[in-house]
């Protein structure tokens, strides 16, 4: 008996095992392939982010990502030194405000997701640190305003049962729960607002909600009055974005494009309710942001966006003389400042473009020195990534549409096969030339990369959004088709080799192009994709009125249009695909629910038609992940390689270049 | 494969029998009234009385699994609820009058000190139950990861809910569409029964 039992159990341990190094080969192959190590090493985060200086620019700290967790260094101007302000964190650093001269508010995630802000002083004996004094300050909180002219005082909001609560925390104190009696809510009496301005003491002053799929509503309140009144309501259609409250004109700046195309700073007057000057317009491109100085009293600069990359408008004339130098010094128009001290000793500064991460940079205007602080991703100089420059193409309608398009390296000696990555949205949402390091694995694997800026992107104005409007697997889909004939009447890619792939409505576009345009396309990706239209109406999180009213504005009413919408949606229409089909899906995606996995994935099986599918258990609307990064892109490049017939992958390394050169020159 | 209760569904002899028999009903009553305590099965009397439908609950479970979960139906006896909760997909078909059901309390296992329940009604998350149909609007998704991370979403996952039918209760579905009630309409199933139809051989 006993050996009958042994020899089962020995059977059974065979079975197991002969089964384990079967399955095992195909795991280890996979993450041991080329695109996979790759995807590693191009996906890697930086090491060095949110670098930042204390108000009188003697201190400058900066986090530091390690292989496991994070730490937040200090670097000394003074003597140089580097040391380890805090170690080993648990949670994620997301932001930090310095508050003075030796006390910074962290803005932590600790692992169960929860917000949560944290004080740190620290203390010198003789240039020496010598005390690092942490305490606990509030839960699911964030800083909204660190008050540069009210010393130990911070403006933080508190979230509590889906409401907000803006408190003017006093540091110095010892007790910090008894400033959050209900008494001291600065917004008690207030509307139900998500953001605020406060004046420079530290009262709200404005209250306004975010413009999106809605009606925006925003309030004033007199400083001698606890009335709040509304002083702006603006249709879903127009932006009116406060920036700055100027308590002396009683007036302020905000972003916006009312009743013109593009979206300008302008200057409204609140006592008579209208725009009085206009601060600055960009001839031709909106203004995406504006940032304030450190005192928070005037505008630092204005972000737009021209030929795909990033410019700074700088408002004053120091910001202007020191970005013009550093543009000159560092021979490039791509840096930006990125902080500033307090009296303008210290000015920290990003070098970045379409081929590189970061360089942080320091300059001292004191010495008028420049000084390399640090790489955020060193390791990517072994690589030869793609230069990326902008294309126009006119669509049917003759619409100009703006695209980028990003070669590998050795695109003169191959015509290199080319990817389409039409951008998510599609409203008000845009792809630009700058880093992505999803453009650059597929770039440094020798692909080159088309990301089309199709109607409804943002950027070039409010018509160009609203051309957008219903124009799903219609219009948009011609302007990218226009951009992938541009680029292949060229000469720039191999116009038989052509793929397409793109997330969310990019996915969707990708399916529908390939759906669309069977000659066109060899194969098409869709990543978390929309397959189904109707099913967005029934498939959000707490659907709200206003996102339901945008929706079927913008993309079609399900009620009245169900057969319009079917015919562009890629699950009914599934049946006429005639290219291969990767198919792949966050299961926890909130936005686009897997339920458009799973019909999608139904219809192509009931119809035979080639696919590939891949579900990711941890992911959702995007990557959280590495691991997934690796997986999922390892697999796209085999896709494309197969149905593209290219060689295996191979990264296109500087050093390749180097002796292709020294070959050449022999 | 399991229990499947209905109050309505008693044989009225069984009630008359004996005054105990009425006695046993209405001290057990509340703890069985609707309640359908396991993955759906194929009814064993599909027939359907007049004026009633299918009710399809579909409850996927992350996280900690919820020990019950109740409806407000639209007569005052018609509330079902939902226990023996897995991790991951639950399905219960049941008999149920016509009318409108809303997803009203999620209740934990009552042992810890967090909150016994939560009240949904607000959250107007319902199925339209029409007679003669096996009515769906979506997927109840509890995710309760930790005391502060607890949510309750809705979601259309048909084809889930046509694929789980036709493996479990053929006979039913042959005999009463299985129908999408949510607030908009959603031509997926009626696409899906077309084409799976036409792809037969």
């Amino acid at each position: 008996m006993m050996a009958i039992t042994n020899k089962c159990v020995l059977l059974g341990l065979l079975t197991i095992w002969s089964l384990v190094t079967m399955i095992r080969p195909v795991f280890a192959d996979h993450e041991n392939s080329v695109a996979y190590q790759h995807a590693k090493d191009i996906f890697r985060s930086s090491i060095y982010y949110l670098v930042d200086s204390n108000p009188e620019g003697s201190l400058i700290t900066y986090i530091e990502r390690l292989d496991r967790g994070q730490r937040l260094m200090l670097l000394n101007l003074q003597d140089e030194s580097l040391q380890i302000l805090l170690n080993d964190l648990e949670g994620n650093i997301t932001h930090y405000s310095w508050i003075d001269n030796d006390t910074l508010v962290l803005n932590e995630v600790n692992s169960d997701h929860q917000q949560a802000l944290t004080q740190l002083s620290i203390n010198f004996i003789d240039k020496q640190l010598s005390n690092i004094y942490q305490r606990p300050l509030l839960k699911n909180a964030v800083v909204i305003d660190t008050l540069p002219y009210k010393e130990d005082r911070v403006l933080v909001k508190q979230f509590r049962e889906s409401k907000s609560y803006i408190y003017n925390l006093n540091l110095a104190a010892r007790n910090i729960s008894g400033q959050l009696r209900n008494r001291f809510k600065l917004n008690r009496l207030a509307p139900a607002a998500e953001h605020w301005l406060s004046d420079t003491s530290g009262a709200l002053r404005i209250g306004y909600v975010a413009p999106r799929h809605g009606k925006q509503k925003v309030w004033y309140r007199p400083l001698d009055n606890k009335r709040w009144s509304v002083i702006w309501e603006s249709d879903k259609r127009s932006i009116f974005r406060p920036i700055l409250f100027e308590e002396e004109k009683q007036q302020l700046l905000v972003l916006s494009n009312h009743q013109r195309n593009f979206i300008e700073l302008l200057r409204f007057d609140i006592k008579t309710q209208t725009f009085v000057d206009t601060v600055l317009k960009i001839p031709g491109y909106d203004i995406e942001s504006v940032e304030l100085n450190k005192r928070r009293d005037d505008i630092l600069f204005a972000s737009y966006t021209q030929d795909g990359n990033h410019r700074r408008h700088y408002m004053n004339e120091l910001g202007d003389f020191l970005s013009n130098t550093l543009k000159r010094d560092l021979n490039t128009p791509n840096i930006w400042v990125v902080d500033n001290s307090l009296n303008d000793k210290i000015i920290i500064a990003l070098k970045r473009d379409g081929k590189n991460p970061g360089i942080f940079y320091l300059f001292n205007t004191r010495q008028w020195q420049l000084t390399e602080l640090a790489d955020t991703q060193p390791w990517l100089k072994q690589f030869q990534l793609g230069d990326t420059q902008a294309i126009t193409s006119r669509s049917s309608d003759g619409l100009e549409i703006e695209s980028y398009l990003t070669l590998p390296s050795n695109h003169q000696t191959h015509k290199a096969p080319l990817i389409v990555m039409p951008h998510g949205g599609p409203i008000s949402v845009r792809s630009s030339a700058d880093y992505d390091p999803h453009v650059q694995y597929l770039a440094s694997l020798g692909y080159a990369v088309l990301r089309p800026n199709f109607r409804g992107s943002s950027g070039y104005g409010r018509e160009f959004i609203e051309a957008g409007k219903q124009q799903w697997g219609k219009l948009i889909e011609d302007d990218i088709e226009s951009a992938v004939r541009e680029v292949i009447a060229q000469g720039l890619v191999d116009g038989d080799k052509v793929c397409i792939y793109g997330s969310s409505y990019g996915g969707y576009s990708a399916l529908m192009s390939a759906i669309r345009s069977p000659n066109l396309f060899k194969c098409a990706a869709s990543y978390v994709g929309v397959t189904d239209i109707s099913l967005m109406y029934n498939n959000d999180v707490h659907n709200s009125s206003s996102i339901l009213s945008w929706r079927k504005d913008y993309v079609g009413d399900p009620k009245t249009q169900q057969q319009e919408l079917m015919r562009y949606s890629p699950v009914y229409q599934a049946e006429r695909l005639r290219v291969p089909v990767f198919l792949a899906q966050g299961e926890k995606d909130r936005v686009v629910d897997k339920e458009h996995f799973y019909r999608m994935r139904h219809v192509l099986e009931k119809y035979g038609k080639t696919a590939e599918y891949l579900l990711l258990p941890e992911e959702v609307h995007g990557f959280s992940l590495l691991q997934s990064y690796y997986e999922f892109y390892s697999r796209l490049d085999a896709f494309f390689r197969k149905h593209l017939k290219l060689p295996n992958a191979s990264p296109l390394l500087r050093d390749n270049e180097e002796q292709q050169a020294n070959m050449a020159a022999k | 494969m399991g229990r499947e209760f209905h109050f309505l569904n008693l044989p009225l002899i069984f009630i008359m029998k004996s005054p105990f028999n009425l006695f046993l009903i209405v001290l057990i009553f509340p703890l069985l009234a609707a309640d359908v305590s396991a993955q759906a099965s194929e009814p064993s009397k599909n027939k359907l009385k007049p004026g009633y439908g299918y009710l399809l609950l579909a409850i996927e479970s992350l996280g900690t699994t919820p020990h019950k979960i109740l409806l407000k139906g639209p007569k005052l006896f018609s509330n079902p609820s939902v226990q023996s909760i897995q991790p991951g997909n639950n399905y219960r078909l049941m008999p149920v009058p016509a009318g409108r059901y809303y997803f009203s309390q999620v209740h934990n296992d009552g042992k810890k000190e967090e909150a016994a329940y939560w009240d949904i009604l607000n959250f107007d998350y319902y199925v339209d139950v029409k007679a003669d149909t096996i009515s769906y609007s979506g997927h109840f998704i509890s995710e309760m990861y930790s005391e502060q991370e607890v949510d309750f979403v809705y979601r259309n996952r048909s084809s889930q809910a046509y694929e789980y039918l036709r493996g479990c209760c053929f006979e039913t579905v042959k005999r009463y569409p299985l129908s999408f009630t949510g607030s908009y309409p959603d031509p997926f199933l009626d696409f899906l029964k077309q084409n799976d139809q036409a792809v037969k051989p």
